[in-house]
């Protein structure tokens, strides 16, 4: 009897061992498996494949700098954000400035580096556009009309339009207006409304900039009623229990691209103008307009 | 003698016809004239969304008479139809597009009016004491647009009616907006849907762009077979509704409009002044891709239109 309560005990205690084990390895994964990849998240921006395309490119010289396999994955909508950070199952993400906050505010994710697009920016404004023969020139016009947003989880196509709505009528976006819809790409949503598909629309200014010049009956037809300030764009944000080593090697990878030929050429390839280092500070905007608006609506 | 007889005879004619017309109904009974540019599936959609809203608006038990004009868009035919409303004492006149509202304006019944699917109504002088009603706009360089994203789009058939003053204004508002991305317009007149083909189809133009009138309406299959033939897309700002094959279309939803109507003649019939309520110029346009004629074509589909359109008939 005596030798068998030892077995127990002795099971007991080794069951206690294996759990401590599992606990500990669970913490951080790449601990219970040093081959695993790190792996990043992208939060679709416009085209997926394309942009799928330019990132893998970053990935590969990262994987190689860092002599430690990078994978990217395409995130759905900020639901699948949070869970997937939640399963543990992502290191990091490429985020809209607006998700990038959510994530720092509900999963405690630091920001590491800002994307520099092409022209050497990491900022940009979100506008609202009406057609010119519309006749709606301010926010109060916008009341019993239709209009036309990106993404619910997006600062130009939903948080900007929402604040800049409420501090002109006190209404929230869905009281004030007939009907909200949203496009899925901030083109899409300029298109929209220069369809007479609806009344307003709200996308990022670089974008309607873009589809300016290279139509210019764009800017003839579609005049801007609204702009925001200059926000931060693109974010990499990454866990917060990413060792530091790990997260000073990626940093310093990344912000020293411009400075290697092998890391000026990945970038010209990918038609981005580098990285620079990213604040918490840099978010204080957008983390204000957020507690401006109701409670964020659910991801179409 | 014989010219007053002959000068007589019409008047006589029309008095008869006007005591054939079923007189207003007894009392209690409310009665709606309704005149229609032509017999356009747009227009019978957008009066059968009018019927069924205006129905549900009034108070239950009232009775409603709708007393239906459908003439050719002739400036005539249209002119004797409203003439038959105002004969029949209707309590308040619905028209359906840009010829039949500007007949029964003309006509100065001194009864209440309400429009629905006229083009751009700002366009047009429709003001009066008795008129009210609501009106659509499109933007056509869109139409444009969508069309190049096709082909390169040098030269481009417009089919108007000139006895359609809407689709004047749009094939005239179409050339500018062309000439100014240097794209040549040949215009064409239709009078009568016989007429159609017609010698647009063989002009060889990239694309054919077809206006919102009734009478090209009533030949639309003829049209789109024959530019089906020599692989020429078509783009319209009426729903192809039948799938007659349309490319692209561009329009603003009938039923909305009906139900818009539906809900001026109810203030009206309640006892609200015309002057007292704003014309409306109603948005949220739909855009509707027909792949299956493209593909039938042989044309490259564009992406854009696929993930813009409304509704993508496959």
């Amino acid at each position: 009897m005596k030798g068998s309560g030892f077995v127990y005990r002795l099971t007991g205690r080794a069951c206690l061992l294996l759990l401590g084990v599992m606990l500990l390895t669970a913490a951080w994964p790449a601990a219970r498996c040093g081959a695993r990849e790190l792996l990043f998240g992208i939060e679709p921006e416009h085209n997926i494949f394309d942009q799928m395309i330019r990132y893998r490119g970053l990935a590969a010289y990262l994987s190689e700098q860092l002599e430690h396999p990078v994978e990217l994955t395409i995130l759905s909508r900020y639901g699948e954000v949070l869970d997937r950070f939640r399963s543990r199952r992502l290191d990091g993400a490429i985020l809209g400035s607006y998700t990038a906050v959510m994530v720092m505010q509900d999963l405690h994710l630091s920001p590491l580096v800002r994307v520099l697009d092409a022209q050497g920016m990491a900022s940009s404004s979100g506008v609202v556009f009406v057609r010119r023969d519309s006749g709606i020139r301010d926010a109060a016009g916008l009341r019993g009309k239709s209009m036309i947003l990106v993404d619910p989880s997006t600062t130009e196509g939903f948080l900007f339009p929402a604040v800049w709505v409420q501090e002109a009528t006190g209404k929230q976006l869905e009281d004030h207006l007939e009907r909200i819809s949203y496009a899925g790409s901030h083109s899409s949503a300029v298109l929209t409304v220069l369809d007479g598909r609806a009344d307003a629309g709200a996308a990022k200014k670089s974008v309607f900039e873009r589809m300016v010049a290279t139509d210019p009956s764009i800017g003839a037809e579609l005049e801007i009623i609204a702009e925001s300030p200059l926000l931060p764009e693109t974010t990499l944000c990454v866990r917060q229990d990413m060792p530091e080593a790990m997260r000073q090697k990626i940093h310093r990878i990344l912000l020293g691209m411009t400075n290697s030929p092998e890391g000026a050429k990945i970038l010209k390839t990918i038609e981005l103008g580098g990285f620079i280092n990213a604040r918490q500070s840099d978010f204080d905007l957008i983390a204000a307009m957020k507690a401006r608006v109701a409670p964020q609506p659910a991801a179409p | 003698m014989t010219a007053c007889r002959q000068k007589k005879t019409p008047r006589l004619l029309l008095f008869l016809l006007l005591l054939l017309l079923p007189g207003k109904p007894a009392c209690g009974a409310t009665t709606v004239g309704v005149l229609m540019t032509g017999n356009s599936p747009y227009y019978n959609a957008m009066h059968d969304a009018f019927v069924a809203a205006l129905t549900n608006r009034l108070p239950a038990g009232s009775t409603v008479k709708f007393l239906v004009q459908r003439p050719f868009p002739d400036p005539l035919a249209m002119a004797n139809a409203a003439r038959k409303l105002a004969a029949a004492e209707a309590d308040i006149i619905v028209t359906y597009g840009s010829p039949a509202t500007i007949a029964v304006l003309h006509e100065r019944t001194g009864i209440r009016q309400v429009y629905a699917g006229v083009y751009d109504p700002e366009g047009i002088d429709l003001q009066g004491k008795n008129i009210t009603g609501c009106g659509y706009r499109i933007p056509l360089s869109s139409l444009l647009r969508y069309l190049k994203s096709w082909r390169p789009l040098a030269s481009l058939a417009v089919l108007y009616s000139s006895l359609e003053e809407d689709t004047v204004r749009q094939s005239r508002e179409l050339a500018e907006i062309a000439g100014r991305q240097q794209i040549t317009v040949h215009a064409f007149d239709v009078r009568s849907p016989r007429e159609l083909p017609g010698p647009a189809v063989r002009t060889g133009a990239d694309a054919c762009f077809i206006t919102g009138s009734a009478v090209i309406a009533s030949g639309l299959d003829g049209l789109l077979a024959a530019l089906t033939e020599r692989k020429t897309p078509s783009a319209s700002l009426l729903p192809d509704t039948a799938e007659l094959g349309v490319t692209i279309t561009l329009f603003q939803n009938p039923a909305a409009q009906g139900e818009k109507a539906a809900e001026l003649a109810a203030h009206l019939l309640a006892g609200s002044s015309p002057e007292k309520m704003k014309p409306v110029v109603l948005s949220d346009n739909e855009l509707e891709f027909n792949q299956r004629e493209a593909q039938r074509m042989g044309l490259a589909i564009p992406i854009t239109l696929i993930s813009e359109a409304t509704r993508v008939i496959k």
